[in-house]
């Protein structure tokens, strides 16, 4: 399963749900080799052997067997079934073990029941015709051609399905079904079913019949623009190779032709750059876009004035090879952001709707219609929609998303529920105090918003100065060319001054920095570094001073350290031990199972106890896993064990452990920290070098000892920071004039994200909610930081030796054109020279700057 | 490179008609790019650019034109 596609390698490859958004599954081998299933119905005794899942490759030592194929769960098998009786099994030829695991897989028939409610429905219908419904389902476990495969098939498995298609970068199945045939919540569950979830969020609600997106536009107009190009380059042959022979007598009509050629080109395709020019003009700010605008008018009204006077053919063919070189820069610099969108807000973080208990009865409501007092129900796992009041249940939340803290937080009866946390265990009920828009996360994000709005999009960077500054020379020697004639030659100063403003135009400027920036994004990209704009890339060379969050940016929240302490365990035991764990609901201990990576055993009456720990029953063997207090470990213990390790590490135990009990004696802890990254330390000091370093962290400062160890000493390291005092301090940095970056996850630093000038959220995963970030790094790429500085750095080099290439072209250019003697055929030689050369520059070197990753 | 249509004389055949056959030809080649770009644009928004990925895994699947028949057949 490894064996994934390397066309699609750009793409979010990772098993990625936000329903889920802990990175469990860096990638679908480790997701199969780790969560492996015992919930085996099938007797056995305990053996070293095991056998592969033919479905979703987990190891399993008791495998449920049919047509000679071996199947780790009933889960499996049952897919299996329904692929084998469909002839789908080609599903199994494009990958070996393509299906998803369908472990941890609980089937909560309570999941889609809100698409009975057919005003949530309506609104995520795409298009309806009679009972035929046109839907979308976001599948975050989409991850390999067989899933393509499975999912276009669709139609021949479920009864109703007109026709399915995967988008595969989106991972969206566009569904069409038959109404009266089948129910949206049917093919949700027939989804689940097959291993795939559908994921609907509340951003999915509303409006979704879009116009026609500003990529596709362009995407159109490049086609028209590069057919007009061709046809003209075509006609203008003549023009130039036949002058003075007998084919003279066609140039009227070659002219004509060439004239109803250009006619969409300066209307329909060059209609982006009259927006963009006409943009800056309005707020008063010269951006590179004008004179272009300007040089494109110029060529077009005296090409026009030449063909009506019958004194030349005109710039026609130059005219449009720029618009069309230019279309392309554009669009190669747009396609890095495909399958990445910033700024999701907490709209795709909430689910679509919450269960309502009314009247005695549960039904679902969309959270935008929860009202306040209302009363909740929230299941296992699902996301509080609302602040509010607990009512029963034993709540344990998961603020990681708000607050960043990994361990979950226990809470009475009767106290506050922030909206954005996540249930972990059985269902409580909730008496909601404010409605979704007033919940504090979401007023969070909006006073976020707010901001964001305010700070101005102008932004003064050199490419906008070079083109200034150009722009401004370029006028100079116009004006001279223009006096000098004006002596000397009265004639040709209208066509010497048009000439230089042909030539010279700065599209040559605009054409080097989209290319570059396009090639760099595009390289960052591919390794691990998303920036929203090439914008964020100029302003990564004026950063002087770097603040990191620890939760989550520096550590690894999920995947934590791992440390046992007590008497030593048989192979037995932690098979059992992992075994158990894996059944849990709770975070530090399926991490644990995760961790021992081992084949799991048959574990016999699993018990729960919420915020507490489990019991189970493996082989006759009896185990307690959970908190000291549960196990009623005496102080005396701990203390002994506290005495086996080093002082160092003491602080450690006041952090997050597991107690081991097995048949009524206690046998150790497991104790967690959170793991720094690899090899950060050396990225950490070589920044350091260069930038001044601070750290905010929300936690306390349990592990201030291990993060002393990786920055240097004068750092600024600075606990317990609140989401507030996070902003502040940003907010200081950045109003004294320090140029900041941020480097944070999660919705905590969202407004020190925002106010720093360059946020970068740490992201497991690509496709999860990120607030206000200008960039997105993955986790395991931030240690290349000190890299992606140095090829920002580079990039600015690539695109000042590219302005220097194309003013070589248009020196060239304006020797001819200050004499008067601009002969179309040297504009037609001139201009896609300068365009090829200056793309094959950038490109080359924007790979031997990328190159330094490589290491 | 000038060009000499003299021998033309030569064959007995007017220049004029040379003429107006260029502009014939030029009018096909134009009309032929055209019935490209009207492909081209039909493709785009057919979404054929939309999602390259799929495209690439899709062709692979040739086996959905026999599944069809056999589900139909059945």
């Amino acid at each position: 399963m490894s064996n994934v596609d390397p066309i699609i390698e750009n793409s979010i490859l990772e098993k990625s749900s936000p329903e889920k958004p802990s990175p469990e599954n860096k990638s679908p081998e480790t997701q199969n080799s780790d969560s492996l299933d015992s919930a085996n119905s099938v007797k056995g005794k305990k053996s070293n052997s095991f056998s592969v899942c033919y479905h979703c490759g987990a190891q399993t030592r008791k495998p449920l067997v049919k047509h000679d194929h071996e199947f780790c769960c009933s889960g499996c098998l049952g897919v299996y079934e329904i692929i084998e009786k469909n002839n789908l099994c080609e599903y199994y030829n494009f990958n070996e073990t393509p299906g998803v695991s369908l472990d941890q897989f609980e089937e909560k028939t309570y999941k889609f029941d809100f698409l009975e409610n057919q005003e949530i429905v309506n609104q995520l219908v795409k298009f309806k015709t009679g009972s035929q419904i046109h839907m979308d389902f976001y599948l975050p476990q989409v991850h390999c051609s067989s899933c393509l495969y499975l999912l276009e098939n669709l139609y021949q498995i479920q009864e109703g399905v007109i026709s399915s298609k995967l988008n595969f970068s989106r991972k969206e199945l566009a569904v069409i079904f038959d109404s009266d045939k089948v129910s949206a919540k049917k093919i949700a569950e027939f989804l689940t079913k097959l291993g795939y979830e559908p994921y609907f969020s509340l951003s999915d609600l509303g409006d979704k019949k879009g116009a026609i997106s500003p990529s596709k536009s362009r995407i159109y107009k490049l086609g028209v623009a590069g057919f007009a190009f061709g046809n003209i380059m075509l006609l203008s042959f003549p023009e130039y190779f036949a002058y003075g022979t007998d084919l003279d007598g066609l140039k009227p009509y070659f002219q004509w032709i060439i004239l109803g050629l250009i006619v969409p080109v300066i209307t329909y395709s060059s209609s982006e750059f009259y927006k963009l020019a006409w943009g800056g003009l309005k707020q008063r700010y010269l951006n590179i876009d004008l004179p272009i605008v300007l040089a494109m008018m110029i060529t077009f009204f005296r090409s026009l004035y030449e063909v009506f006077t019958h004194t030349g053919p005109g710039y026609f063919d130059s005219l449009s090879g720029i618009v069309f070189f230019m279309l392309l820069g554009r669009i190669l610099q747009d396609r890095t952001y495909k399958t990445i969108t910033f700024n999701r807000d907490f709209t795709s973080y909430f689910p679509i709707s919450s269960t309502l208990f009314k009247e005695g009865r549960e039904i679902n409501v969309p959270i935008v219609n929860i009202q306040v007092n209302d009363e909740l129900i929230i299941h296992d796992q699902e996301i509080v929609p609302v602040d509010g009041l607990l009512v029963s249940g034993k709540a344990l939340i998961d603020y990681s998303f708000v607050t960043g803290e990994s361990k979950p937080v226990e809470l009475e009866t009767g106290s506050w529920i922030y909206a954005g946390g996540r249930q972990m265990g059985t269902s409580i009920r909730l008496l909601s105090q404010k409605t979704v828009s007033q919940s504090y996360l979401v007023s969070l994000w909006n006073k976020n918003d707010q901001k964001e709005q305010k700070t101005p999009t102008i932004e003064s960077s050199y490419v906008q100065k070079a083109s200034m500054y150009f722009t401004m020379v370029l006028f100079t020697i116009a004006a001279i060319a223009a006096i000098y004639w004006s002596f000397n030659d009265s004639t040709k100063v209208w066509n010497a001054v048009t000439a230089i403003l042909i030539v010279a135009c700065p599209c040559a400027l605009l054409l080097s920095v989209t290319f570059t920036h396009g090639h760099i994004l595009s390289l960052l990209a591919r390794h691990g570094f998303y920036l929203k704009s090439a914008r964020v890339i100029e302003r990564m060379n004026k950063i002087k001073h770097i603040v990191f969050d620890k939760t989550g940016t520096l550590t690894q929240s999920q995947d934590p350290l791992v440390q046992y302490l007590g008497t030593p365990l048989t192979e037995f035991e932690l098979d059992a031990i992992a075994s158990v764990s894996r059944e849990s609901t709770h975070p530090f201990a399926r991490s644990l199972s995760k961790k021992m990576n081992r084949i799991p055993l048959e574990v016999n009456s699993i018990e729960n106890v919420a915020g507490l720990g489990m019991l189970g029953d493996c082989d006759g063997m009896k185990l307690r896993l959970g908190s000291s207090a549960f196990l009623g470990v005496t102080s005396g213990l701990k203390n002994e064990l506290a005495s086996q390790i080093k002082n160092s590490d003491q602080d450690s135990l006041k952090g997050s452990s597991i107690w081991v009990e097995i048949d009524g004696v206690v046998k150790g802890v497991y104790m967690f920290s959170s793991a720094i990254r690899n090899h950060l330390s050396d990225s950490i000091n070589e920044l350091s070098g260069e930038f001044k370093l601070s750290l905010l962290s929300g936690d306390n400062s349990r592990e201030e000892s291990i993060i002393r160890e990786i920055f240097p000493a004068n750092t600024q390291l600075l606990f317990q920071q609140k989401p507030h005092d996070k902003r502040t301090f940003i907010e200081q940095l950045e109003n004294s004039g320090v140029r900041t970056m941020m480097v944070g996850d999660g919705l905590n630093d969202a407004g020190a994200l925002m106010s720093s000038s360059i946020g970068v959220a740490v992201t497991e995963d690509i496709s999860y909610f990120t607030v206000g970030s200008d960039a997105i790094v993955l986790g395991s790429a931030l240690k290349n930081l000190p890299q992606f500085f140095k090829i920002a750095r580079d990039m600015r080099k690539i695109i000042w030796w590219s302005f220097a290439i194309s003013i070589m072209y248009n020196i060239v250019g304006l020797s001819f054109a200050v004499q008067g003697q601009l002969n179309p055929i040297i504009a037609a030689i001139l201009m896609p020279s300068s365009s090829i050369s200056i793309v094959l520059f950038t490109w080359l070197s924007s790979m031997a700057s990328a190159r330094k990753l490589k290491g | 490179m000038a060009l000499n249509l003299d021998f033309l004389s030569n064959l007995n055949i007017e220049k004029s008609k040379v003429m107006s056959v260029v502009i014939l030809l030029m009018v096909m080649s134009i009309v032929v790019a055209g019935i490209f770009l009207v492909a081209y644009l039909w493709s785009a928004k057919s979404g054929q650019f939309d999602d390259p990925d799929a495209n690439a895994n899709r062709i692979l699947h040739d086996t959905e034109l026999v599944n069809k028949a056999k589900s139909t057949g059945a």
